[in-house]
């Protein structure tokens, strides 16, 4: 194991690495940051000094390295904006967003392989074609959309939910939804497709053929094996939620880490955008590795060291 | 598997023996068509909207402000979708919108479908060195939170249109190149492709006339599965102002100028957002059929 997950760890911080410097460059691509802060009639001398305070003075190398040496150190500068350490602003939203995207992540796996599992069971009746509406229609609507439909049947019209921002579990259920509804729609649809599949085969016979109950058969047989291919979706679906959450947050004012840099970007304030790109990237490549294990934990075919 | 015990609502290759021409016609043909006739009325929208639209989609006559659609008490047949806060015509700028979505779909799957498919042809004939490189750089591609990235540069660029497509593109070539990669490594030990290398064809002749026509269907499918993805990226960036730029009319703007209106004004929004759902939910249904009719081994599974 060890000598599988070693490069691949590897890898992976080469990825961060790659991730973290292209950031870098862009952030100081976007635009200077003290053009957009300092007032009209700003002196050359008070604006030299703002930017010698921010380090942009130095060669650009010499800002890399030391930027770099920030990454590993934690430390990535201050918030132009708000002047508070760029990580103290990230890691303090940090937790809304990760509870959005869990909360995300737990709706599509209650909702998507339950209903996928029924709709391959029962295929060709009235639930399965159900299933499969939803599930075109949860894949071909955009997530703001649909946040603002939510807004506007629950919140406007029925006057059940908050429209926006982050207290109470009330206020938690719409961003939830929003951010579920294209991975469960996919999900709903996989697992289908997995259960059809791994029904046609000879050994879900067989066990029919001795006599196993319907339920045993399809519980201990059939999902197992259906959700093996499954877990590699599903991981690439939780690492996408803390990404995906940027429009969901900014639809529902979610005080979030999507929403930080959204605004951080139209802000210019490099320092927040690099820390949350990278918190972002790390919590990406940290679940490829995982799912790439449990992959080969799962499922004794695959053995480790052959293959990807 | 006997003809008979295919699924009836999944169309087959297969012509059945009965006579007449209604029996040619590929299975679920009903459906094809109305799923065409839904593209092709977005596609002539697109090409000719300027002589559709019964207004300039820009002409704002602040005295008809939001005006409800037709069959709201204060609609009127002069404006059949109402007006937004400006008083320009909603149903005008929805058609002069379908242009943007289709300069951006007949941009950006070419493009990502060419780039994605030469480099997986090349990987997956040559091997090598090449392929160890483009496939890492597929990997890297994939596991990128693609908006974030879109947003940086949209942010660094300034919105635009032609930003837009060729950030799409930069994003949607990868899952060509794995695609076409994999069924050339399983392509290039077969017979024919084997008895063409023998006979000295170049390695040029036998990716474009041996293993390209053997990975077309696949990569047709993709490209019509594709282009739903498209349209809501477009829309999506164009919703979070890094799309569109600002004399572009986009369905994504639209929403997202609606959304201030939300409370009283739920059509703002409410249109542009069907709109974008029904050309996504007709190109995953065209994508599903050409699946099935194109590779009937599939057929059972989805």
């Amino acid at each position: 194991m060890a000598a599988h997950l070693i490069p691949r760890v590897l890898q992976s911080i080469a990825v961060v690495f790659v991730v973290v410097s292209l950031v870098f460059v862009g952030s100081r691509l976007i635009g200077d940051p003290i053009e957009a802060y300092s007032a009209r009639n700003a002196t050359q001398e008070a604006i030299d000094a703002a930017r010698d305070r921010l380090g942009l003075l130095d060669p650009m190398i010499v800002q890399y390295g030391n930027f770099l040496w920030g990454v590993l150190r934690l430390d990535f500068g201050d918030s132009i904006f708000s002047e508070q350490p760029a990580w103290d602003e990230v890691s303090s939203r940090l937790w809304a967003t990760v509870q959005l995207s869990l909360a995300a992540f737990v709706l599509i796996l209650a909702v998507g392989v339950p209903i996928g599992v029924l709709a391959a069971i029962k295929r060709g009746s009235i639930p399965d074609l159900l299933a499969r509406l939803l599930a075109l229609v949860g894949q071909a609507m955009p997530n703001f959309w649909l946040g603002l439909l939510l807004i506007f049947v629950f919140a406007v019209q029925l006057g059940w939910l908050p429209t926006s921002g982050r207290g109470g579990f009330d206020n938690l259920i719409m961003p939830a939804i929003t951010l579920a509804g294209f991975g469960a729609a996919a999900t709903m649809r996989l697992t289908r497709s997995g259960m059809l599949e791994v029904l046609s085969n000879d050994y879900i016979r067989t066990a029919r053929a001795k006599g196993l109950a319907n339920r045993t058969v399809i519980v201990r047989h059939a999902l197992r094996n259906a959700l093996l291919g499954l877990v590699t979706v599903l991981g690439i679906m939780l690492a996408q939620l803390l990404a995906g959450s940027i429009i969901v947050e900014v639809v529902f004012a979610w005080p979030g880490v999507g929403r930080l840099i959204f605004r951080s970007i139209s802000l210019r304030d490099f320092p927040v955008i690099q820390v949350g790109v990278l918190v972002i990237a790390v919590w990406f490549v940290a679940i490829n590795v995982l799912v790439d294990l449990s992959y080969n934990i799962l499922d004794p075919r695959i053995r480790v060291g052959s293959g990807a | 598997m006997s003809a008979q015990s295919v699924r009836t609502d999944t169309p087959g290759a297969l012509i059945s023996r009965r006579r007449g021409w209604m029996s040619r016609l590929p299975r679920g043909w009903p459906l094809l068509t109305l799923y065409l006739a839904i593209i092709g009325v977005f596609v002539v929208a697109g090409i000719f909207a300027d002589w559709i639209a019964p207004h300039d989609p820009t002409d704002q006559t602040l005295v008809n402000r939001l005006q409800g659609p037709v069959w709201q008490e204060d609609g009127a047949y002069e404006h059949i979708l109402g007006t937004d806060g400006l008083g320009r015509d909603t149903f005008s700028r929805l058609i002069k919108g379908s242009q943007t979505s289709l300069l951006v779909i007949a941009t950006v799957i070419p493009g990502s479908l060419v780039l994605g498919t030469a480099v997986g042809l090349l990987a997956g004939w040559r091997r090598g060195a090449f392929d160890s490189f483009a496939m890492r750089l597929v990997e890297v591609q994939l596991a990128f939170p693609a908006l974030l990235f879109a947003l940086l540069i949209a942010a660094m660029l300034g919105p635009s249109l032609r930003n837009v497509i060729v950030i799409l593109i930069v994003f949607l070539w990868a899952p060509y190149a794995r695609l076409v990669r994999a069924e050339a490594l399983s392509l290039r030990e077969r017979e024919f492709v084997v008895a063409a290398r023998t006979l000295g064809a170049s390695d040029l002749r036998v990716m474009t006339r041996h293993l390209l026509p053997n990975v077309v269907n696949s990569v047709v499918i993709l490209a019509t599965l594709n282009v739903s993805t498209v349209i809501i990226a477009e829309a999506s960036l164009s919703f979070l102002g890094a799309g569109a730029g600002p004399e572009t009319i986009s369905w994504g703007k639209m929403v997202s100028e609606g959304r201030d209106l939300l409370k009283i004004r739920f059509w703002l929004t409410g249109f542009p957002g069907i709109t974008i759902m029904i050309v996504a939910l007709v190109g995953n249904l065209l994508g599903d059929w050409l699946r099935d009719f194109l590779d009937p081994q599939l057929r059972n599974v989805q």
